[in-house]
């Protein structure tokens, strides 16, 4: 039998189990934003370093630039100082030397940098530069040092190369001696002792030692030199033409100064040869020069003895004191004291009374050719004129010709002297001015028309002839200048013009005094008589209110007046005495 | 611009770049933790489909049982019904030979539910390991930002210096 069993018919479905999950997180796309964050972090970090470090470098080596200027300059500045200062305080180790105080500069320059780098960077360069200026500015020093240790050797050696140029004398033995020790190392004996300067001065460095030869040949060479200049300058300063012929042989011959070069000889030789015919020259123009001057101091003399004897003529033709004898004129003529016609003028006057009318063109001629005479021809020629012409009586009176001397001789020393110069100048100048005061032209002449010529214009014509005389009279004379001569004239001018007088020489001083102006209906000007003259004759000597010159002078002027007087009576039929002229005006 | 607003913008730039860096390390870190935390979910469904299996592949066993069980009702009942002495001779030997087959069946049965879930557990293990690994992997990341940003920190200043002091 067949039991129905229930069987389940439901088969469980077959199981599947929980998947793996596959998902994955990629860690690197999760992070790239940071990445990102952190590359753009990065380039601007890179970029602002970049631009520091070019803009910094550009910073401190502008600064650095700056500084290596100026420390150059003051580089610079100090090594021309250290140029005039002490070769050892340059070189040595104290604050005044060189690298110190070019360390001090680069020290005041490193403070003054802000950056601490290119302070640091300056020193550094600094240093190189320093050392080559140091090594430069020694160099510079020391061959200075050598110059100056040079110098002072050779200025020693000059020294006794001096000494060893003397003529040798007891006096100077010594001297020489150690000169010639110090110099070649030779003793008195003349032996080679020691060293010789030169060969010091080589073993010091301030020579090459192949310089020593030649520095000892020079200075024996120096020494002979010497020794022919003395000799010949103390033949010259005794004129001894032998020594100096002697010389010449022993140069020539090369015996006695074998240290001279041949050459060198040869000149000397020709420098004695010209000093002997120098000194034969110069001999010869001694002699004809003290020849010279003693004939010009002749000349001059015989030309003072003229004057002086002119002088005491005309003292005595004005005063007739101190007459010229004529016994001393013909002791001094045979003696050439005075010359010839200077004593025939002289004993002519003294022997005849005779009064030679005065030619006015002759006397004016006389006086313009002295005045432009200027060479020795002409000053020459114009004094052998005028001696002529007072000579042969042609109405050139004696004080005319004294003038005339003296002018010619201002013109001859005008050349040699600025005084006579200048009163020759002033001769001519015032003289022009007398010209101008007459109103004529510079040579004296007054254009007139013929026939026309009035009294007034011939007494104004004398009155010109006077002035001129006079000024060349005074003016020659030692108590005027020509320009005190021409203030005195001008005053005697306008008197003589207000007075209408032929002539000059009366002052308004003395005018006025003894012969006042009449000023009354007939127009007369002022009255002269004999008595007037006596009276003012007497009143001068009675006047003890002016000098003793003064008084000179009014009586000159009386006389001058006495003459007019006399001359005028004479022209006038000789009138009676006590009879007056009357000077009347227009 | 001055000096020292270039230098303001290095610094800046430099912090920048080690936020940046310090961030990308710790993104990182958070992509490998999450795929670690994937791992750990994986590993728990492995060590579940390993007992599901056990289940499952146990309870197939016990229907064979059954089942067998049935078979030898039903062959003794055939024997039985023969008048087959069911337990002596061959009828026995014929049911002792299926008994053993049965029991054969059952033992290689279980020997394959052992190796599936062994297998099932390994790969949550291999799940679990990944995981651990990720995490490693995100701390080392993290670690690399940081290392990083300090490296960028370093290398601004130091380019700062060498720049002021040799520049």
């Amino acid at each position: 039998m067949k039991v129905p069993v229930y069987n389940s018919q439901t088969q469980m479905a077959t199981p599947q189990g929980a998947s793996r999950l596959t998902t994955q997180a990629s860690p690197g796309a999760l992070s790239q934003d940071s990445r990102a964050l952190a590359s753009f972090g990065e380039e601007l970090a890179n970029q602002s370093m970049d631009l520091y470090s070019r803009m910094l470098t550009e910073k401190r080596q502008t600064e650095l630039n700056e500084a290596e200027v100026m420390f150059a300059t003051q580089l610079a500045d100090l090594e021309l100082q250290t140029q005039t200062e002490s070769p050892s305080v340059v070189m040595g180790k104290g604050p005044k030397s060189f690298k110190s105080r070019a360390q001090l500069l680069v020290s005041k320059l490193a403070i003054g940098l802000d950056d601490g780098v290119v302070s640091k960077r300056f020193k550094n360069r600094s240093l190189a530069t320093l050392t080559n200026a140091s090594i430069t500015i020694n160099k510079e020093a020391r061959r200075r040092q050598i110059g100056a240790a040079f110098n002072s050797e050779m200025k020693k050696v000059r020294q006794a190369q001096d000494v060893l140029s003397r003529p040798a004398s007891p006096e100077y033995a010594a001297q020489q001696a150690d000169a010639r020790l110090y110099l070649f190392g030779i003793d008195g004996a003349g032996q080679k002792s020691s060293a010789s300067v030169f060969e010091n001065m080589a073993a010091r460095g301030l020579i090459g030692p192949d310089k020593v030869f030649e520095y000892e040949s020079g200075t024996k060479a120096n020494i002979q030199e010497n020794t022919v200049r003395t000799m010949l300058l103390n033949a010259k300063q005794t004129g001894n033409t032998t020594v100096i012929d002697q010389l010449v042989n022993n140069l020539l011959d090369g015996k006695a100064f074998p240290d001279i070069a041949p050459g060198k000889s040869i000149t000397l030789a020709n420098q004695a040869l010209t000093t002997s015919v120098a000194m034969q020259n110069e001999a010869e123009s001694q002699d004809r020069a003290s020849s010279a001057a003693a004939q010009k101091e002749e000349t001059q003399r015989v030309k003072q003895n003229d004057r002086e004897l002119l002088a005491q003529l005309i003292d005595f033709q004005d005063t007739g004191n101190n007459k010229p004898k004529l016994d001393d004129i013909s002791d001094a003529l045979r003696d050439g004291d005075i010359n010839t016609s200077i004593a025939k003028i002289v004993s002519d006057a003294l022997t005849d009374d005779s009064d030679i009318p005065v030619d006015r063109a002759a006397t004016f001629g006389i006086l313009n050719r002295a005045r432009a005479a200027e060479t020795e021809e002409e000053i020459t020629a114009v004094r052998n004129a005028a001696l002529q012409l007072v000579e042969n009586n042609k109405g050139v009176k004696v004080s005319t010709l004294s003038s005339v001397l003296q002018i010619l001789d201002t013109a001859g020393a005008a050349r040699t002297s600025s005084a006579a110069a200048k009163e020759l100048r002033d001769l001519r100048q015032y003289d022009k001015l007398i010209n101008t005061r007459f109103a004529r032209d510079e040579e004296g002449f007054q254009f007139t028309i013929a026939g026309q010529t009035t009294p007034e214009d011939a007494a104004k014509d004398q009155r010109f002839f006077d002035a001129k005389v006079k000024y060349y009279e005074l003016a020659t004379s030692p108590n005027f200048t020509p320009k005190e001569a021409f203030e005195l004239l001008r005053d005697q001018i306008t008197e003589g013009e207000e007075r209408e007088l032929p002539f000059v020489g009366l002052t308004s001083r003395f005018m006025d005094t003894y012969f006042p102006l009449i000023d009354s209906p007939g127009n007369i000007n002022f009255v002269l008589t004999q008595p007037a003259m006596a009276e003012a004759q007497a009143a001068i000597n009675a006047n003890d209110d002016i000098s003793q010159f003064e008084k000179a002078a009014d009586m000159e002027q009386l006389i001058l007046l006495r003459k007019f007087y006399e001359r005028t009576r004479r022209e006038t039929a000789a009138p009676g005495p006590g009879n007056s002229i009357e000077n009347s005006g227009t | 611009m001055g000096l020292e607003a270039l230098l303001i913008m290095n610094a800046v730039g430099t912090a920048v770049t080690a936020v940046g860096q310090i961030q990308a390390g710790n993104d990182a870190k958070a992509a490998h933790d999450y795929n670690a935390q994937v791992q750990d979910r994986n590993a728990e469904a492995e060590r579940i489909n390993a007992e599901r299996v056990e289940f499952i592949e146990t309870a197939q066993v016990e229907k064979f049982r059954k089942n067998y069980k049935d078979f030898a009702d039903a062959q003794r009942m055939a024997f039985s019904h023969n008048n087959v002495v069911a337990t002596s001779g061959s009828a026995l030997a014929v049911q002792l030979e299926s008994a053993q087959e049965a029991e054969t069946e059952i033992a290689s049965n279980i020997y394959n539910i052992k190796l599936g879930k062994q297998a099932r557990e390994e790969a949550a293990l291999n799940s679990e390991l990944e995981g651990k690994l990720q995490r490693m992997y995100g701390k080392a990341a993290q670690r690399a930002g940081q290392i990083q940003a300090g490296s960028s920190l370093m290398s601004g200043a130091m380019n700062a210096y060498k720049i002021g002091k040799f520049a």
